[in-house]
């Protein structure tokens, strides 16, 4: 079970604000994986502050490190999904993830997230400007080895998309369909612009889109052919 | 758990956010919702799945310098040059990668868009089609990148090719190109 540890301090403002987060705490027993997994985000930044005195048990530091590992296991697929979208590369975006969650496990082990139940804001804005770096060609975004924070295990493996089972259900699409999804991915295409082109209306080809988009997750999620 | 979703993300909006065809607030409100948010960060990821594998798959469209950084990246490449009008049977071989279609002797001179459509030569049916591919107006080719999981649709290709020159087709032309797959190896 978590338990504060002795003789915490609070004395400076890091130390109050370390001894409002241990106040906070439950008493949910983090080495248990489901009660882990049912703890809220801010329950879990809040049992992963390191103690001030940098002790708190064998036990406390497995539970800090539990809940670390879960909080990473969270946001890491939606901070790729954030890479993917504003940096287009798979690489840039695992390297988003990376530098992402380090600088998310100093703040909650150093207790510098203020608000833990807007962790997420906290994830977001530190997404916001690693990512605006990476665009700017900044060199390689992280201070340190992940795995000295040991976070390496709660990086999430890619879905795998296997080309030819996504060209097998682009197949199967009617024509329009697949032209407006064609257009829209591979050329860039403003809807505007497909409308255009097929002599039909921006918000026709909007629908044309989301639902072949719609038929061709079903198609894939049929054919099995989707790992996780 | 993180915090139950309240206000899920329709897949409409999710799709709109994917191809870029949101509003900047719109779209920041994704990225703010979808970090916060499990079920919809589920529900992102398994579109984001679909629409950057196309994204990232070689588009069947390419520039003579795609070709030559496709090749540079250790590629096995078979190139295919075909004239207009001509019946010109294609074979994909086993031990190569890409087999590029050279759709030659046009006139792209003045060429201010060229426009393809790829079509079953029995059906008529529309594989494929691109209002504005890269041409190579010095050459006057347009190059196609057949790629071997286009083995599973129709083999019996047609391109026509339509080249566009102040907001007018110009010239059209037809390359009938029956595909014939080997197993890779």
């Amino acid at each position: 079970m978590w338990a504060p540890a002795p003789g915490a301090s609070g004395d400076d403002s890091g130390g109050e604000r370390r001894q409002l987060l241990l106040s906070r705490l439950s008493v949910i027993p983090l080495s248990n994986l489901e009660a882990l997994e049912a703890a809220t985000d801010a329950e879990l930044v809040r049992h992963a502050v390191v103690h001030p005195d940098g002790d708190g048990g064998v036990v406390g530091r497995e539970a800090a490190r539990a809940a670390e590992a879960e909080l990473c296991r969270r946001f890491a697929p939606r901070v790729r999904l954030y890479g993917l979208r504003h940096l287009r590369d798979q690489d840039r975006a695992l390297e988003l993830v990376q530098a992402v969650l380090l600088v998310l496990i100093e703040a909650v082990r150093g207790a510098h997230i203020e608000r833990p139940e807007h962790v997420d804001r906290f994830v977001l804005g530190t997404c916001r400007n690693v990512a605006a770096r990476l665009r700017d060609g900044a060199a390689r975004a992280l201070p340190v080895d992940p795995a000295q924070l040991e976070i390496a295990g709660g990086i999430p493996s890619l879905e795998h998309l296997d080309t030819s089972a996504l060209f097998r259900c682009l197949a199967k699409l009617d024509p329009r369909s697949r032209a407006v999804v064609h257009m829209c991915f591979h050329d860039e295409a403003t809807a505007e612009e497909i409308g255009a082109h097929l002599g039909t209306s921006a918000g026709n080809v909007r629908v044309l889109r989301h639902r072949a988009i719609a038929q061709l997750r079903l198609c894939l999620d049929r054919s099995g052919d989707v790992d996780a | 758990m993180s915090r139950p979703c309240t206000t899920p993300l329709s897949f409409e909006t999710l799709v709109a956010y994917w191809a870029g065809d949101l509003p900047q607030p719109a779209s920041d409100a994704v990225d703010a919702h979808v970090i916060g948010c499990e079920r919809c960060a589920t529900a992102s990821e398994g579109i984001a799945v679909i629409t950057e594998g196309i994204r990232a798959s070689i588009s069947p469209f390419i520039t003579a310098g795609e070709l030559a950084a496709l090749r540079a990246r250790g590629l096995r490449i078979d190139e295919n040059p075909v004239r207009p009008g001509q019946r010109a049977p294609a074979l994909f071989r086993g031990d190569v990668d890409l087999l590029i279609h050279r759709l030659g002797e046009l006139d792209l001179s003045r060429a201010e868009r060229v426009q393809v459509r790829v079509l079953s030569e029995k059906t008529g049916e529309v594989m494929m089609e691109s209002p504005a591919v890269p041409f190579e107006a010095g050459t006057g080719e347009v190059l196609i990148a057949c790629q071997r999981h286009f083995a599973d649709w129709p083999h019996d290709v047609v391109f026509q090719v339509s080249v566009i020159e102040a907001g007018v087709v110009r010239t059209s032309a037809t390359y009938i190109v029956p595909h014939l797959f080997e197993r890779a190896r």
